[in-house]
Parts: structure tokens; sequence; C-alpha cells
């Protein structure tokens, strides 16, 4: 399978909340609030899960998806690792 | 997204829960915030009681604990206690004075990855802070920090609670904060315990508050958590609350376990339940005290340009200054500068 895998970050905890996901980053303390509804589990994030697991929605839905998932990585909160087989 | 979703509703859990671990400690500081509470405590939990309630916390998915007293090192447990906390993911950050940590402990809490600890001085000068925390405070507290030094334990603040007393100091302290490999926290003093009667003689002034607000935008660095949101600037508005946390964002929990919104409103009125009758998570959802406090709306702020940077100030120094929740902080900057231009 090739892909993208995503997990989460070292140190980095995430529960959920009435307006999507609130992370915790014990190496700083510090808070991020991710408006994201219900488009990601935090349990997904809790160990490594490809791609496809979170693209479960419509096309509109799967690219709001894909933006939250960018800005969460770029935060540094979750892990983003490329497979190819 | 944050303030204005905690400002109209509540969070599942709190991020995080001020505990008071114990009501002992082998100070007496003037502006102690606990003294009132300590003196009506006479139990601390035990062990057991404590691992059940960090089982609690666990369940809710607390983020952190910030773990203090009385003196926490009083406390033959608490390393216990910590590695409880920190096998359960519990971030966990110790307020202490610093003068009961030993060699052989200190060893043990640098390899501690979750263990946050902020050592109290209240002054740069031993005659400043001794003054406040009582005599020979300050060589014990610097021992206790050079000790953790020397095992080069990575997450150690110096806190400050800022007063008349020791404000000339701040940046002094802020370089003693670099030496010791320390961040500088600073924290609001309140009129809460037994800063009621030092309140008076340690507040500080309106041309303090001013000074203080610049210094704070001078030094980003420096960590003020839960304070001062009342006057830091606009170039500081991330860099911590932005409104209260009480019943919010925490609560507070006594050696008892009592259960309040936050440390600072440890009052017969605000007692909100007690965690070893009923789930913390239980009176989170449920408490008629938390709900008031959420509820809170300082309407003589809504119109002020400062209002999203402070959503009206700390309601606890407004009911023991004015006697009433509903009114804007006391020491609120935008009043400062207008009574300042007045003039």
């Amino acid at each position: 399978m090739s892909g993208i895998l995503y997990g989460g970050a070292a140190g980095v905890s995430v529960r959920k909340e009435s307006f999507g996901l609130l992370f915790y980053n014990a190496r700083d303390t510090n808070l991020t609030f991710v408006k994201s509804g219900d488009l990601i589990d935090p349990e997904y994030l809790c160990e490594e899960r490809h791609e496809s697991e979170f693209y479960r929605w419509s096309i509109k839905e799967n690219e709001m998806t894909r933006k939250i998932l960018a800005q969460i990585i770029n935060r540094g909160l979750i892990l983003e690792k490329r497979i190819s087989l | 997204m944050k303030k204005e979703y905690l400002y109209n509703r509540r969070l599942s859990a709190p991020v995080n829960v001020t505990w008071e671990i114990t009501y002992r400690c082998n100070l007496a500081c003037r502006h102690c915030l606990s003294a009132g509470t300590m003196a009506n405590c006479k139990n601390d939990m035990s062990l057991n009681q404590c691992k059940e309630f960090i089982d609690d916390l666990c369940r809710m998915k607390v983020f952190q604990v910030n773990i203090g007293g009385g003196e926490p090192f009083i406390r033959a447990y608490l390393i216990d206690i910590l590695k409880y906390a920190h096998e359960n993911g519990i971030v966990t950050c110790v307020s202490t004075n610093g003068t009961l940590i030993r060699d052989s402990l200190s060893k043990k809490m640098a390899e501690m990855d979750l263990l946050y600890i902020q050592v109290s001085l209240d002054g740069a000068k031993p005659d400043t802070n001794d003054f406040i925390r009582g005599k020979g405070s300050y060589e014990k507290a610097i021992a206790g920090i050079e000790v953790l030094n020397k095992y080069n334990f990575p997450n150690l603040s110096i806190n400050t609670v800022v007063t008349r007393i020791n404000f000339k100091e701040i940046r002094e302290i802020y370089e003693l904060g670099k030496f010791y490999k320390a961040k500088t926290r600073l924290s609001r003093f309140r009129p809460s315990g037994n800063a009621k009667k030092a309140w008076k003689e340690m507040h500080l002034t309106n041309m303090q508050v001013l000074e203080l607000s610049e210094y704070l935008s001078e030094y980003k660095d420096v960590l003020t958590g839960d304070s001062f949101f009342s006057i830091t600037a606009e170039d500081r508005r991330n860099l911590g609350l932005n409104m209260c946390g009480a019943a919010k964002m925490t609560c507070s929990v006594g050696p008892d376990g009592r259960v309040y919104p936050c440390a600072f409103l440890q009052e017969e009125s605000f007692y909100s339940g007690n965690i070893l009758d009923e789930s913390l998570e239980t009176i989170w959802n449920n408490s008629s005290v938390f709900r008031t406090m959420r509820s809170l709306r300082i309407e003589a702020c809504e119109t002020c340009p400062r209002f999203d940077i402070c959503h009206g100030g700390c309601p606890a120094v407004a009911f023991f200054l004015k006697n009433e929740l509903n009114c804007p902080d006391p020491e609120c900057i935008y009043q400062v500068h207008l009574q300042r231009d007045a003039v």
C-alpha cells in the first residue's frame, strides 16, 4: 500500500470537543483548538493510520479534512509519513 | 476561535486542574492565597484517594495538574503521586517554595519528562524576598534551584507574585532566571487568602500597572498564564489566557477534596462539591457555582476596545474588592489609562 500515514507526535495529547479537536503539547504545555467538527476522530490520531481512513466523507468534507490535517501537521501536532511499496 | 468558544460554551473537562495537595507548609507567606483554606483543612487525602482522583482526571482526559499547597514537598508520597499521574499521561506542574528540594529527590525528578517545577521567589534580593516569604527563605529557595540545576532539571521556572514590594526588581528576577536556566513566570497579586490583609500595602500602583504592561510587551518570553490579561497589550494576546478560565478551562481541588471554580475563589460561597463524595466530572457538569461562573457577562466591558483581550478581567479580584463578580476588573489597564489622562 502506498500513500501517507498519519500518527500522533510525541508528547501530544488530543481529545474531542463539540467544536472539533483540542490538542495539548506536553513539551511546552500549549493548547491548540482545531475547528474540525466531527470530521476527525481523535482516536485515529493516537496511532499510525493510512490517509484513506480519514477520507470517508463527501468530496467537499474530504477536502476540508485534508486542509485541517495539513494545518495540524504544520503545527507539529501529528506526523505525516509517506510510504510506497 | 478559542475566545469565542469559551465565552459562549464550556469544554467537556478542564484543561488543567489546580490541586492543593496538602494543607501543611513550612513557610507563612504574607500573601498566601491558601492560608484561609489551610487553616480549616484538617486532613490531606490519603495516597489511595489521590490515585483515585488521578484515575478520575485520566477518564476525563484532563491534560495537566498544577500541584500546590501548602508546600507539596512536605507530602511523603509526592513522588508516588507524580509517578502515578505521569503513568496516566498527565503532565504535572509543581509549585513549590523550593526550600525542601533535596539532592536524591532532584536526581529522580530530572528523569521525569512530564514534570514541570515552579519555584516561588518574590525578590531578586534576599531582603525583598524574605520580607514577603520569611527570613531565610531566599537562601533556601536558591539552594533548591541549584540542586535542580545540578541534575539539569529541564522544565524549571521561577514564579514571582508581583507586588509593590518587589516591583523594582522584576528585571533582576528575569536575569536571575536566565542565570539558573529557568523561565520567569509572573503572577498577579490577588486579594485572596492572606493577601486580603496585605492588599493595601502590597498592591501595585496605577503607574506600576502601566509599567508592567510595557515590561510584558518587552519581555515576551516571560510567562503569565492566567494572570495579567486585564493589562497585557495587543502584542501579547496569544501568550496566555485572554479571559477568566474559572470553570471553563480549570478548577481547583483542596487537600480535603473540596472543589472551587479556581484557586483564588476558595471561599464558602464558591464551594462546588467534593471529589471524595462525587466525581469531578459530575461536579464539572452539574455544579450551580460553575454554571454561574460560565454565564458571567461583564456588560460594562463589552463595548471596550480591549474586550477581546480580557473579557472583563479577573472576577476574583472584582469580587474581593467590589463584592461583586459581574463588574469590571478594578485593575483594568483601560481604566488606569483613563484616570491618568484625566489628570
